[in-house]
């Protein structure tokens, strides 16, 4: 059977030369000769036109036709974000600058970022190359699928369809060979770095080896990474998924247009609205909603869901039912820290629930901020005029006089002037009076002392490698520090310090009692406790806050690489980047050459070559003209009066660390 | 080399895999032959192994500084290789090693002839546990044979089992008397980590967990730098059940020895034994991408995951890629599938393994059993009747076909057991 394509150049080509026949006759009067030449030049003009039409035939498949991969097709309620532009070009353009609109693109040359050069990825034994033939990308591997018994797996090549994100990396989707459902390329891409890692390197999670996961767009990505989306789901290898877009665009915060198209349509009623109080019909706008359904629009997707109850049967025919201004909760199962339940059943949620909570019920991984804002007593005091909601510090549109580039807004999408204090005075009025300021936090006005970020949404969720502000608003505790494990804010950017000397200074500035103290708490540095006896969690926010430009202010940092080094032989492959990324922070370490991903016996090599290059700019004089400024010694930082490092306390620790499993699935 | 793993392994399989006893009958003969066979390759290897390192001292001495060398201990090495260098200088090389009256000649000949016995160690240890297990399975034959009254398969089966009991005693009196040579060695050369090592290993090999804990524990501390002492001594912590201090040596010997799977092996062992599954897989992950090729690591981790079989089965799938002929791989893979309700495909690797192995009653009974299961009665009732003709007495085959044979009077939907996973 020929597809419909190939039928229309045929009938095409066929038009062409009935058109061509009185040109002929023509020149068949003239001269047999030139009659010839005519056809013959005839012929070779449709040969190029049927071969232009075969070789670009597949990308411009009607997408209704389009099969290894979803297909974007507006439906009858979400008209898709083109339909938007006509009426605001603006904000359909300030929305095109953002990294929401491209969560999810189709693979093409300029989307494409990866080195698709055909290098060698290995992981566990298994290899894929990368590969790009004429502005098409491709997977050469050995089919991961085949469990035949006649030798070894035949190679195959698997085309990358989609990409999931343009910001930090890119995720690789490959046609999978049934319908249009899609198998993830087992490496990803990172943007900054310039390499491939393998996905699970990605993810802060114990060694797995690869999978190509056959349907995992079509039945979890999809529903935050696209809009509009009908997953159309039977199983993994059966599923004709269609999306109104792919990325997160209008519809998606906005709810579906098709009503509000409809009704602007006419220019009789689209000039008197505009004219009127800017409120339009049939469409949703999250800054005008109530400030908890405002929030729950960003929380369709930057929240816990438990997913298991919810009606998959539904889900599998169209999508997640909630739609934006609808209550979140009579949709979807949010997993809320703040029901009373929640502390008693923590250890028996699922793990994959639990894992992405401090055990106090504080969102620990990223993009899952509205479990954290619904958290916070700026959010559910009650008094609607002052309630805190993601749109108090982020704006989906850059606004007309933002002196921003669009890339630097689209960073944190942050309203301007939000990454200052500006963002808490906005109702904590009191504190823009300097005096005020200082009295409050005993840091000078214009140090990061002073910063209200740093102190009550300091650093403890972990995602994209790094580490990133809770959202949940909250003053630092010595007693939930040691009940949950959280790094307060004193000790995150006072690195050398116990936990004993933010006690102290708690109750003496702020009169807060200081809980009974564990004798290594009283007497080593906290970043070090957590480091060699935390988890792997604890283990990756203490690599990122030894890069961290205030704490290295904070802590006199030349004693950190020499605990540095112990986080490049980590189990886990995100505590090791994350590492050697702050080690790159160090004064002598700027160019340390090391691959994270390098066999476990190198890593060794590598912890090892740190401490002994540490050791010796340590031990070296400070020769630096002006006052003397010896570096950091003592037991608190395990290092004794030569500044050596203390091995054996080392080994102890390390001993006593917290080697439970963790996975943060962001 | 390989070529005798796998011999020695497909033989331990032979021992394991629980079949019926009529089978057993049948493959008594196969059994003497593969046990015979694997026996003699290893005896063989040791004798070509040995037999330089008896003759030709020089060479000796230079397969004994590799060692060292190997060990990074230098200072050791390059003492060595000046008193060698002194030896070779003052004399011609003897054809054998001579009695030789210098005092540190024959410390090293000492050391060497330590270090030289303790290199078949490992090799002797398989030997006795493959006659072991072999004398295990003759005597529950014999028992199954006189249950059966079959009086000249049990005298078949006495006679050879008195065949495997002296090759046991012999090997064991050897054992025996190398333990006493190392704990000569090591009282001779109290320092040297090889004779220590050699040693704490023999005892933990023989079982012996307390004498290896004893000894080892101040040595551990004297070498703590050493992983492979460290490793020793969390095997004689496992093996007196002190899990919890054995996984933090284990910890310990992983971080000294970066590249090798073996702690972490032990530790998901130990991991399996305490009922944490999760960690048990974890750490065997870490095994597997130390030795992602190693069939028997993917097997293991494979099945770790047995309560998450989706999981298992890329693991099994792997094996079967790296070992395509593997009826046993075809087999475990079409469990695991099964268990994941991929019907179709666990069929197809059911039947590839009887395609590979005819005599796989385990693959018959799971094909037979899947078809049952799926509504396929006349299909499931042919590979349970074959399976039967291999395996007559095998009491899963037999409960199976009766099964089928009254659905197939009643023609109802069955519902009965899960396949049969293969014993490791």
């Amino acid at each position: 059977m020929l597809d419909a394509g190939i039928m229309e150049l045929l009938v095409l080509s066929s038009v062409f030369w009935l058109a061509a026949i009185p040109v002929l006759r023509v020149l068949y009067r003239k001269s047999h000769r030139s009659a010839t030449t005519g056809a013959l030049v005839i012929l070779l003009l449709q040969g190029a036109l049927i071969w232009a039409g075969v070789h670009g035939h597949s990308d411009h498949l009607p997408e209704e036709k389009m099969t290894g991969r979803p297909a974007e097709i507006p439906d009858a309620s979400y008209v898709g974000s083109q339909s938007c532009q006509a009426c605001h070009p603006g904000q359909h353009h300030s929305w095109e600058a953002s990294y929401h609109s491209s969560m999810t693109q189709i693979a093409s040359p300029e989307t494409v970022k990866g080195d698709f050069d055909g290098q060698l990825l290995e992981d566990f034994g298994w290899t894929y190359r990368p590969i790009e033939k004429n502005g098409k990308y491709f997977v050469r591997m050995a089919d991961p699928h085949w469990a035949g018994m006649k030798g070894p797996p035949p190679e195959i090549e698997r085309e990358v369809r989609l990409i999931t994100g343009s910001h930090h990396m890119q995720i690789y989707w490959l046609a999978s060979g049934q319908k249009r459902v899609l198998e993830q390329m087992p490496f990803v891409y990172l943007l900054n770095e310039r390499r491939w890692i393998p996905r699970n390197s990605a993810f802060l999670k114990p060694l797995d080896p690869p999978m190509t996961e056959v349907g995992r767009w079509n039945k979890t990505c999809l529903n935050c990474h696209a809009t509009g989306v009908r997953p159309n789901w039977a199983s993994e290898f059966d599923a004709n998924t269609e999306v109104s877009n792919f990325g997160i665009a209008c519809e998606a915060c906005h709810g579906p247009g098709e009503k509000h198209v409809a009704a602007y349509q006419n220019p009789l009623q689209r000039y008197p609205a505009y004219m009127g109080d800017g409120t339009a019909k049939e469409i949703v706008n999250p800054s005008k909603l109530d400030p908890h359904r405002s929030a729950e629009v960003c929380g369709q997707c930057h929240a816990i869901l438990n997913y298991k109850k919810y009606d998959f049967q539904k889900w599998a025919r169209s999508g997640f039912s909630y739609r934006p201004g609808d209550p979140l909760d009579q949709h979807l199962p949010v997993v809320r820290p703040d029901a009373q339940e929640f502390a008693s059943s923590l250890n028996s949620m699922e793990e994959n629930i639990r894992f992405q909570f401090w055990p106090d019920g504080f969102v620990r991984v990223s993009g899952r901020e509205y479990n954290g804002l619904i958290n916070t007593p700026c959010f559910t005091h009650g008094d609607s005029s002052r309630t805190m909601t993601c749109l108090s510090c982020h704006v989906m549109h850059r606004p007309d006089d933002d002196p921003r580039s669009f890339k630097e807004w689209a960073d944190d999408q942050l309203r301007p002037g939000m990454r200052g204090n500006r963002a808490c005075t906005q109702c904590h009025s009191s504190f823009e009076n300097e005096e005020a300021l200082v009295r409050h936090t005993h840091h000078p006005a214009d140090s990061s002392g002073s910063s209200c970020y740093n102190c009550h949404m300091s650093y403890t969720t972990y995602g994209l490698l790094k580490a990133i502000r809770s959202h949940t608003v909250e003053s630092p505790s010595v007693a939930v520090t040691l009940e949950t494990g959280r790094p307060n804010a004193c000790n995150q950017c006072h690195l050398d310090k116990p936990l004993k000397w933010t006690a102290d200074l708690l109750k003496e500035r702020y009169d807060i009692d200081s809980p009974e103290l564990p004798e290594d708490h009283r007497r080593l540095a906290a970043s070090l406790i957590w480091l060699y006896k935390g988890d792997a969690a604890q283990r990756a926010l203490m690599a990122w806050s030894m890069g961290w430009a205030p704490a290295l202010d904070a802590s006199d940092p030349d004693w950190m690489p020499a605990h540095l080094a112990e986080l490049l032989r980590d189990p886990y492959d995100a505590v090791r980047f994350i590492a050697l990324r702050s080690l790159r922070r160090h004064a002598g370490f700027e160019e340390f050459e090391f691959d994270h991903l390098s066999r476990p016996g190198l890593r060794k090599k590598a912890s090892e070559q740190v401490i002994a290059r540490w050791q010796a700019a340590y031990s070296e004089p400070d020769s630096s003209p002006g006052p003397s400024h010896p570096p950091k010694r003592g037991p608190h930082l395990l290092l004794n009066e030569q500044g050596q490092l203390d091995q054996d306390r080392v080994e102890t620790l390390l001993m006593e660390r917290d080697s439970s499993l963790i996975r943060l699935l962001e | 080399m390989l070529r005798i793993r796998l011999i020695a392994a497909s033989a331990y399989l032979a021992l394991t895999v629980p079949l019926g006893m009529a089978q057993e009958v049948t493959l008594l003969q196969s059994l003497q032959t593969s046990y015979s066979d694997a026996l003699n390759k290893l005896i063989r290897e040791h004798d070509v192994r040995l037999k330089p390192l008896k003759s030709n001292y020089r060479e000796g001495l230079n397969q004994y500084r590799s060692l060292v060398k190997k060990k990074g201990d230098v200072t050791d090495s390059s003492e060595l290789i000046a008193e060698e260098k002194r030896f070779l200088a003052e004399q011609t090389i003897p054809r054998k090693p001579a009695k030789n009256t210098d005092p540190n000649i024959a410390r090293l000949q000492r050391e060497f002839n330590a270090s030289a016995k303790g290199l078949i160690t490992q090799k002797d240890r398989q030997v006795l546990t493959l006659t072991g297990k072999y004398i295990q399975r003759l005597e529950s034959l014999k028992t199954e044979f006189l249950q059966q009254e079959n009086t000249p398969r049990a005298l078949a089966a006495n006679e050879e089992l008195d065949r495997a009991k002296s090759i046991y005693a012999s090997l064991r009196k050897s054992l025996q008397s190398d333990t006493k040579n190392l704990e000569a060695a090591v009282t001779a050369t109290p320092n040297n980590p090889q004779a220590i090592l050699a040693l704490g290993t023999r005892y933990n090999e023989e079982g012996r967990f307390d004498l290896a804990n004893a000894f080892l524990k101040s040595e551990v501390t004297r070498f703590g730098r050493n992983g492979l002492i460290r490793f020793q001594y969390a095997r004689s912590l496992q093996g007196m059940g002190q899990h919890a201090k054995a996984l933090i040596q284990y910890r310990r010997a992983a971080r000294q020895l970066p590249d090798d799977p073996q702690p972490w092996q032990q530790m998901s062992m130990i991991y399996e034994a305490m009922g944490r599954r999760e960690e048990s897989c974890s750490t065997l992950v870490q095994a597997l991408y130390r030795a992602p090729d190693d069939p028997n690591m993917l097997r293991m981790t494979g099945e770790a995951l047995r309560h998450l079989p989706g999981e298992g089965i890329r693991f099994f799938r792997r094996h079967v890629q790296l070992e395509p002929k593997s009826s046993g791989a075809h087999q475990q893979l079409g469990v695991f599938l099964y268990l994941e309700n991929q019907y179709d495909k666990a069929a197809e690797q059911f039947a590839m393994a009887i395609k590979l192995d005819a005599n796989n009653a385990l693959a018959h009974y799971n094909l037979g059993t899947l078809y049952h299961q799926t509504g396929q009665l006349e299909a499931a009732h042919r590979w349970l009747s074959e399976g039967l003709k291999i395996d007559p007495t095998n009491p899963n085959l037999r409960a199976g076909l009766a099964k089928l044979n009254q659905d197939l009077r009643s023609r109802t939907s069955p519902n009965h057991g899960l396949p049969v996973r293969e014993r490791r």
